[in-house]
């Protein structure tokens, strides 16, 4: 039971930073590959307040969303110039300058050393220890974070993101400063990116600069085209394969060096396979 | 200073790898338009095959190392023909091109890392290089066999897109793919040729790195990074702009961290990038 | 979406949900019959995986004898072993594992430092044993009340060298070139601080990440202090290529390492520059007969430290049975003195080894040998 709650966790977790990230490229087109430094931020911030405060989980999580749109409010007004695979290739370089940030800003994040100790999550008093009781609090905000972007995504606002990705010239000629709505659902991706955050540092109560590199982006992006792009279904369908093809593998009874990187082989051949014969992902409404 | 001679030989080292790294990654942007990043795992490939050929096999490096490049331009060869074209085929955008060569190159590192496993080993294992000096500042044999060949491909490469005929087919497809169909040249092939060739640079450059400082399967991606660095900041697509910005990199990362700690090496490269992004998007060499 | 793609999409659901039903049916409950499990957690693969497979060699070679010997009240010893591969998040999954599917009482490791003080948090909170048989950080003395380690923290170690650099070789102007890591940072803030009270002066402090493996940049910037002598904390897969790098770059004066550094590929590796190279490590008696039957192995570093805790749990456990409260609570009270890695294994309050001895180890011909 204990450990079908892990599970449920760690799948909670990636799927918000799936859905999180489809708003990006499936419904807004841009093809973000930083993701993951995104995460790091919610985490980091929830890690600091967590072990030199001891605030409450909604405390830790008010805070870790603010940072979260700040940073991305910074980092968005340089990416929002950008589209197609520039856009990919700074927000590459985005996630390797925060990755330094972790890694060099020793009296915050303790560098590579990480962060432990962090608090298991304390709601108006009780602290939530089990695995069981921590799975509800993570599919509560997952539950959350899904009508947020339904939301988004079937308003006027949601319309013109989609209208971005098909074809953005069109839209600016009609006025629409698109700059200001790429930049602005960035800072919604990577809220939602903290929520994720703030729960996995809460849970593993321990975060390290390599939880959050560059080849967590990709993974991250694999669940995303996997299930398909513009469809939450579909980012909840990828992140279920792809948190549970790890679990399976680990039970096949791979040598465990072997089953880390056989991980990696097939996700690097669902790409390509999904690439050359599915590009819109199992469930997907959209093509790169 | 006295620091100075030494990281100036510094930077010269660094820019020669990125040099050639960004050869082959521009000769194929320029035909294909798309970012290919598995070029960064072809580099690590040609590294492995020679040690292979040469550890486990016991060849003579004379032998491991040519078949070492063929190797690796055969890898690449074969991602075009098996992926890459028949992505072209069907109009598929760039995005999906450069999702396809980022799977491409995962299970590739996977394959290499359950291979070889994932500790870091060295071509030269056992030996130092033979060491020289000038002005105080110290290098070993393989970097100056590292600098002068990337010299010499460069010369090559320019003679051979003047002179020959895969050279000007080559330009004709960078300019405009559709134009050189229409005058009848046999562009999939050229483009085979070219993916070849870039690939056997990159194999080139697994090979110096694995004899230099050392092989790991994880070393592709930063290689390959600071390779499209320098493109950008020289000129995408352009073979001259890659040289020229791998050198202006290597020096920038080598002279900045005089000053700033070490740690930061990263951090310059990518702000360079992003400020050339913003305001020179087009490289030092506008083309 | 049409129907066949629905009918896709629910039979890898359906394939997904039963494969981990299945598994989870296979892995279940420690019973009170039939082996006992423990887990064990160090670098099979990775940074320091030569270390970590000879310390997995000599735990095989532990309960080999102690099930020989009849086992643990008749039961026999099973030890479930899991990658770490030196790295925080690898080693805090893994003990993830351990502790909620395997649901072992006492887990053997980590091997790093960066692997215990990643997991530490969940096991004391999960009251699962932690006895590591290797990790020296100075900061996993209050790691936790179910937090032991048979091998001594770096508070020894640093200091140790310290003294030794200043009062033997009597160099005086030192350059620090550290691994960034639990480990590393560890030991190089403890030299420091003993360095300079001796009254040495640290020219240089470079730090560089533990995957780095080019280190001439901050070779170049410590050559240019001109120190007398370079404090070189790396593991393995680093300090090849650092040893090389700064033979190339004209380095020539004497380097000094730490308890990493006593794994004999480096030396293998770094052929001629690695001559004359010095490092402390744990001084460990051993017997014969564990020499014999470890062979080659048998003095890596971490090897007789990790066998040792492998008899000692099982002591502990044949006493007092397998509930993890009672364990911790007679390991505070243990006194063990059929070690190989010492005369006599007592933990302090904090779980800590108490004492360390340590010795100086230089390398020649590309063997490293005591320094008499």
């Amino acid at each position: 039971m204990s450990y079908l709650a892990h599970i449920g966790i760690i799948f909670s977790i990636y799927a918000i930073l799936a859905v999180s990230l489809n708003l990006l490229v499936g419904y807004t087109g841009l093809l973000s590959v930083s993701q993951a430094a995104l995460f790091g931020v919610g985490a980091y911030t929830a890690a600091v307040l967590s072990t030199s405060f001891g605030f409450g989980f909604f405390t830790i999580l008010f805070f870790s969303i603010c940072m979260g749109i700040i940073v991305s409010f910074l980092s968005g007004l340089l990416l929002s110039r950008f589209n197609g695979d520039y856009y990919a290739l700074v927000s590459v370089g985005l996630n390797v300058i925060i990755i330094n940030v972790f890694r060099n800003w020793d009296s915050v994040t303790h560098g590579p050393l990480g962060i432990y100790g962090i608090l298991k999550p304390n709601i108006l008093g009780t602290k939530l220890i089990s695995n069981e009781s921590f799975f509800v609090l993570a599919i509560i905000l997952l539950a959350v974070t899904l009508l947020i972007s339904r939301f988004v995504v079937k308003s006027s606002f949601g319309r013109v993101l989609k209208t971005i990705r098909d074809d953005e010239q069109i839209i600016q000629v009609f006025g629409y400063k698109t700059l200001n709505y790429k930049l602005f659902i960035f800072m919604i991706s990577a809220a939602m990116a903290s929520v994720a955050g703030t729960l996995y540092a809460s849970y593993i109560t321990f975060i390290e600069p390599n939880s959050f590199v560059l080849l967590e982006s990709i993974f991250i992006l694999a669940m995303v085209i996997l299930g398909g792009l513009a469809s939450l279904r579909g980012s909840l369908l990828g992140a279920l394969v792809l948190v549970l093809l790890p679990e399976a593998l680990r039970f096949v009874g791979f040598s465990p060096d072997i089953a880390a990187q056989m991980r990696y082989a097939i996700y690097g051949l669902f790409l390509i396979l999904f690439m050359l014969y599915r590009p819109q992902g199992l469930v997907g409404g959209y093509k790169l | 200073m006295d620091i100075i001679p030494q990281v100036a030989v510094n930077s010269i080292i660094a820019g020669s790898i990125y040099a050639l790294v960004a050869f082959g990654f521009n000769l194929i942007f320029s035909t294909t338009k798309f970012f290919n990043l598995s070029h960064g795992i072809v580099i690590v490939f040609g590294g492995y095959i020679v040690f292979f050929l040469s550890r486990n096999l016991e060849l003579n490096l004379g032998i491991s190392i040519p078949l070492g490049i063929i190797a690796a331009g055969g890898l690449g060869f074969l991602l075009e023909k098996i992926i890459f074209l028949p992505l072209r085929k069907k109009k598929s955008s760039n995005m999906i091109l450069l999702v396809a060569s980022l799977g491409a190159f995962a299970v590739i590192q996977a394959v290499i890392s359950i291979l070889f496993t994932n500790q870091f080993t060295s071509l030269s294992s056992g030996n130092i290089s033979k060491t020289y000096s000038a002005y105080s500042a110290f290098f070993t044999e393989t970097q100056i066999f590292l600098v002068i060949t990337t010299i010499l491909i460069l010369v090559f490469l320019s003679v051979a897109l003047e002179k020959t005929f895969l050279g000007k087919a080559y330009k004709a497809i960078s300019d405009d793919e559709e134009v050189a169909k229409i005058v009848g040249i046999n562009t999939d092939k050229i483009i085979g040729y070219v993916f070849f060739i870039g690939s056997a640079l990159a194999g080139i450059t697994g090979i110096f790195m694995g004899f230099d400082t050392g092989l790991e399967p994880s070393m592709g991606l930063p290689l390959l990074l600071k390779g499209i660095i320098a493109s950008i900041v020289g000129g995408l697509g352009n073979i001259y702009g890659g040289f020229l910005g791998a050198f202006v990199l290597g020096f920038a990362e080598n002279f900045g961290i005089i000053k700033i700690s070490s740690e930061w090496k990263d951090a310059i490269a990518f702000t360079i990038l992003i400020l050339f992004l913003i305001f020179r998007p087009k490289g030092i060499i506008n083309k | 979406m049409n129907t066949t793609t629905k009918t896709i999409v629910w039979v890898v659901v359906i394939l997904a949900v039963i494969w981990v039903g299945y598994s989870l049916i296979k892995s279940s409950e420690q019973s009170s019959t039939g082996p006992i499990k423990i887990g064990f957690i160090g670098p099979l693969t990775g940074d320091a995986a030569n270390i970590g497979q000879s310390s997995r060699a000599a735990i095989e070679l532990a309960t080999d004898e102690i099930n020989k010997a009849g086992g643990i009240n008749g039961r026999n010893l099973e030890v479930i072993y899991e990658d770490g591969q030196c790295t925080g998040q690898v080693a805090s999954n893994a003990a993830n594992k351990l502790i909620n599917v395997d649901k072992v009482p006492v887990i053997l490791g980590g091997l790093c430092s960066g692997e215990t003080s990643s997991f530490a948090g969940a096991a004391e909170q999960a009251k699962t044993v932690v006895l590591s048989y290797c990790s020296s950080a100075p900061a996993i003395t209050n790691a936790g009340d179910y937090i032991f380690r048979d091998y001594p923290s770096d508070l020894y170690q640093g200091a140790y060298a310290a003294d030794y650099i200043y009062t033997n070789l009597g160099k005086k102007k030192v350059a620090v070139l550290y691994a960034k890591s639990d480990w590393g940072n560890g030991i190089k803030d403890v030299f420091s601080k003993k360095f300079k009270e001796l009254g040495g002066t640290i020219v240089a402090e470079e730090g560089y990440e533990q995957t780095s493996r080019d280190l001439r940049t901050q070779l170049t910037k410590i050559k240019a202090v001109n120190p007398e002598l370079v404090y070189f904390l790396g593991y393995t897969e680093a300090s090849i290529p650092g040893i090389k790098q700064a033979k190339e770059l004209g380095l020539n004066i004497p380097l000094f390492g730490g308890d990493a550094w006593d794994d004999t590929k480096i030396w293998q590796d770094a052929g001629t520059a690695g001559e004359g190279a010095m490092y402390t490590v744990v001084y460990t008696p051993l017997t014969e007969e564990y020499k014999n039957k470890m062979g080659d192995n048998a003095a890596t570093v971490c090897a007789p430290q990790a066998y040792d805790a492998a008899h000692l749990i099982s002591e502990v456990m044949k006493k007092i049975g397998t509930k993890t409260e009672d364990i911790k609570n007679e390991l505070y009270n243990t006194v063990y003195t059929q070690g190989v890695s010492s005369e006599e294994i007592k933990f302090d309050s904090n779980g800590d080894l108490v004492g360390a001895n340590y010795i100086i180890k230089v390398v020649r011909n590309g063997k490293a040998e005591e320094l008499k």
